[in-house]
């Protein structure tokens, strides 16, 4: 058999934490985590949150680490050594990346170009109209135009540039250091922006707003979805991203410990955000007059880009400001993006004879093109929305759906995998592991399917058109399925099954220079 | 901020970094972090399990 090049490694286990942690963090988890908790009962939503962290987010962090960790590959790989047609569902997970891959990049570019706006506040006394009119030169209407905002090309260049600077560099040089250098950097200018807000005038009756509980609200089934969707969104679980990641850990490697970690300071650092995004709320609400209940755009796109542009501007120091939250946002997005582009070109090098710059300059290449020709156009963020909420809600649930009841219930092959998590973690699993991915886990994600796929064919989304919502929603799903089934189909390397016929996942031996590949 | 508020915010530090500070104690004390797991003196590993 001829000795390809030596599979990558993490360079300890450290340099994979912290980079698990910094795909968790991302945009999500400051525009989003503060406002979802807001409004699912505020102090009481933590309740069903820790709930779904500790039966759905970390149990399905278990499972993946486990499936990368034992069969050692990307998604396509683990799952094609998993069971005879796996490919296909590793596939759809790598589809499911490429499509996020495309949009992130964009809001990167906007997050990038908003550091350098707080400077000067360039928005000037109408945030939204410059968001909005300005700067994305947003049609009136849905729709797909090709007229493509000159303002917005710089900044996607640069983060494309460094997207693939860091690709090129491989594993351990390029996503591990990028994440050991950002991480820390994102803890600090967020933590420091977190103490400014607190000192803020109205940051306490913010702060009052999002944790004072509504008990009420935890009968409510809509509440419980919140939390279940928030956790599964955050951690960055079963679309492929934990499963390539974990792949690249050392055979003897502690998995559940490390994702103990992973999970809470995922979670750490959500009530951290809430605690920053809530204390500034609280001073425009003090500032305007007007309670905190009646402050408009707390979460997504129009937090970040317009409400806290607003509030930049009411603040003194607010440029500093301005720079710490962008910057945050950056980071944030950057270290996440990395892990999603991570999942795409180990597939793809995987599967073809192809080296790591080839198939991180082709990957790019292709996903910047549709970057600047779908989302970075008139209708860019309609676009955006709408593939965003459909490859999530509809793409991510359905292959997590996928994933776990395969495992748990067609392969019936938990306890092999709760074998090998425990072999090498020194916290131990035990049955209640299978109970939650067999039975909790599914039932949950089927309701959420469920709710969300009635709620979208029945009622659409946004008031956007119905050809619209067909062609770029489910048609976003649509493309990840044919995607998925044509990957599966091409022709890849040659010694593809001469290789998975060889692997054993029992071996934990760590001789690196025998495992070949790539 | 009220009794209630303030409560619930040092509920969520607690549980959520205490957590956090928890399974990084675990972390450290299995060698997940590098070097060997904590042992006693007939060289045990009580806890974390040894693995």
């Amino acid at each position: 058999m001829a000795q390809a090049t030596k599979r990558e490694n993490w360079s300890g286990q450290t340099g994979f934490l912290l980079a698990a942690i910094g795909s968790a963090v991302g945009l999500g988890n400051i525009w989003r985590f503060p406002g979802v908790a807001y409004e699912n009962g505020g102090g009481a939503f933590l309740i069903p949150y820790l709930v779904a962290l500790l039966t759905a987010g970390i149990p399905i962090l278990f499972l993946d680490y486990a499936l990368g960790h034992r069969y050692q590959g990307s998604a396509p790989t683990v799952f094609r050594r998993l069971f005879k047609g796996g490919e296909v569902l590793g596939w759809f997970q790598v589809a499911i990346s490429f499509v996020i891959m495309c949009y992130y990049g964009v809001i990167l570019a906007w997050a990038a170009s908003f550091t350098i706006f707080s400077i000067t506040e360039a928005w000037g006394d109408d945030p939204t109209a410059f968001f909005l009119g300005d700067y994305l030169q947003l049609a009136d209407e849905p729709g797909l135009s090709l007229d493509v905002v000159g303002g917005l090309l710089l900044p996607l260049l640069l983060v494309w540039l460094a997207v693939l600077f860091v690709m090129v560099l491989g594993v351990q040089n390029g996503v591990e250091k990028a994440n050991k250098f950002f991480l820390p950097l994102l803890v600090i200018l967020f933590a420091i922006l977190v103490v400014r807000a607190l000192f803020l005038d109205g940051a306490m009756e913010g702060l009052n707003a999002l944790f004072t509980p509504d008990f009420g609200q935890l009968t409510n089934t809509d509440v419980w979805l919140a939390a279940y969707s928030q956790i599964f969104f955050s951690l960055s679980i079963a679309f492929g991203i934990m499963i390539t990641y974990s792949s690249y850990l050392k055979r003897k490697s502690d998995l559940t410990t490390t994702g103990l970690v992973a999970g809470f300071a995922n979670s750490s650092f959500e009530i951290l955000t809430g605690i920053g995004v809530f204390a500034t709320l609280g001073f425009m609400a003090a500032s305007s007059g007007v309670g905190v209940n009646e402050v408009e755009g707390i979460t997504g796109p129009i937090l970040s880009f317009v409400t806290f542009p607003q509030i930049i501007s009411m603040m003194p120091g607010g440029p500093i400001f301005g720079v710490l939250f962008f910057g945050s946002l950056v980071l944030a997005g950057f270290t996440s993006m990395i892990s999603i582009s991570q999942v795409v070109v180990a597939a793809v090098q995987e599967k073809f004879p192809i080296g790591r710059a080839a198939a991180s300059a082709l990957i790019v290449g292709v996903c910047g093109t549709i970057s600047i020709l779908l989302f970075a156009t008139t209708t860019g963020l309609y676009t955006l929305d709408t593939v965003d909420k459909y490859i999530n809600e509809i793409g991510i649930i359905s292959s997590a759906i996928l994933m776990t009841l395969i495992v748990a219930w067609g392969l019936r092959k938990l306890p092999t995998l709760r074998a090998h998590l425990n072999r090498v973690s020194a916290f131990q699993v035990g049955m209640w592991w299978h109970w939650l991915i067999a039975v909790v886990v599914p039932a949950m994600l089927l309701f959420m399917l469920g709710s969300t796929g009635y709620s979208l064919l029945i009622d659409g989304y946004e008031g956007y058109p119905t050809w619209y919502l067909n062609l770029l929603g489910w048609g976003a799903v649509g493309f990840a399925i044919v995607f998925a089934v044509v990957f599966t189909l091409m022709p890849g390397r040659h010694d593809r099954a001469a290789l998975d016929e060889a692997f054993d996942p029992d071996d934990l031996t760590d001789e690196d220079e025998l495992e070949e590949v790539r | 901020m009220t009794g209630t508020a303030i409560a619930f915010l040092l509920l969520a530090i607690i549980v959520l970094w205490g957590g956090l500070a928890l399974a990084i104690v675990y972390y450290r004390r299995s060698g997940a972090a590098g070097g060997q797991p904590v042992r006693d003196r007939e060289g045990n590993v009580s806890i974390p399990h040894d693995t």
